[in-house]
């Protein structure tokens, strides 16, 4: 992280395309998220047992030694409450083989846009995309005359 | 256009990056930073091939994902 602000929460990127692992980890640190990496399912149940920090597992179903679905589930038995996103350039695959998603999962198409990635990760994690933060009220020109004139500041 | 599914994937995965960088450059640039034109231009295109490849049904894709790829060095 590049700031000291705690992370909104660890994500393990799991994907064989270490382009994607790396363009995963900017947005996602970007966003306040802690990023942990895992080029496979095998991988990924390894960094699961040795660190006890992940909040989300954000998964490629089209990999290969073990499938991406195949993977969270066995995650999700020793971690029921984790939250996991899917990311799939077929969709439909993903519907096929589970026509709905359990709690605590979502899908994102690939290729995705910052703006996605970082809206999905929000949704798992409260429900609702991040608003951005809130612009300053308005000072009145009053106000402003006055802040000027004694040297105050905006509010 | 007749390419294999698992090379669909393949070059699926290698516009995410493309585009995907493009998209966190172009953030981090100003307006009238003299760079800009170029990098919409990658992005210009990356939209384009993207487009340009045929969508998969999910029976095509079936064991066609988990073989190691030849020209996949992202591995």
């Amino acid at each position: 992280m590049e700031n000291n602000m705690p992370p909104r929460g660890v994500v393990l990127v799991v994907d064989d395309e270490a382009g994607v692992r790396a363009l995963a980890r900017r947005i996602l640190e970007g966003g306040g998220y802690g990023v942990l990496e895992a080029e496979n399912g095998a991988d990924a149940l390894k960094v699961m047992a040795s660190s006890a920090q992940v909040d989300f597992l954000m998964a490629d179903l089209d990999m290969p030694v073990m499938r991406g679905e195949e993977m969270a589930k066995k995650i999700r038995q020793l971690r029921p409450d984790l939250r996991v996103l899917y990311v799939t350039a077929h969709s439909e695959q993903l519907f096929k083989e589970r026509p709905e998603l359990l709690d605590g999962e979502a899908f994102l198409d690939k290729p995705f846009t910052v703006r996605g990635l970082l809206e999905a990760v929000s949704l798992l994690k409260v429900g609702f995309i991040n608003a951005p933060p809130p612009r300053p009220a308005p000072v009145s020109p009053i106000k402003r005359l006055w802040n000027s004139l004694t040297g105050a500041k905006s509010r | 256009m007749n390419i294999e599914p698992a090379r669909v994937h393949r070059l699926k995965n290698k516009l995410a990056i493309i585009l995907g960088f493009c998209e966190l450059l172009l953030g981090d640039m100003a307006e009238d930073d003299p760079r800009r034109p170029d990098v919409l231009q990658i992005q210009d295109a990356g939209k384009h091939a993207l487009a340009e490849l045929p969508p998969l049904p999910a029976h095509e894709l079936e064991g066609a994902i988990g073989e190691p790829a030849e020209t996949n060095h992202g591995k």
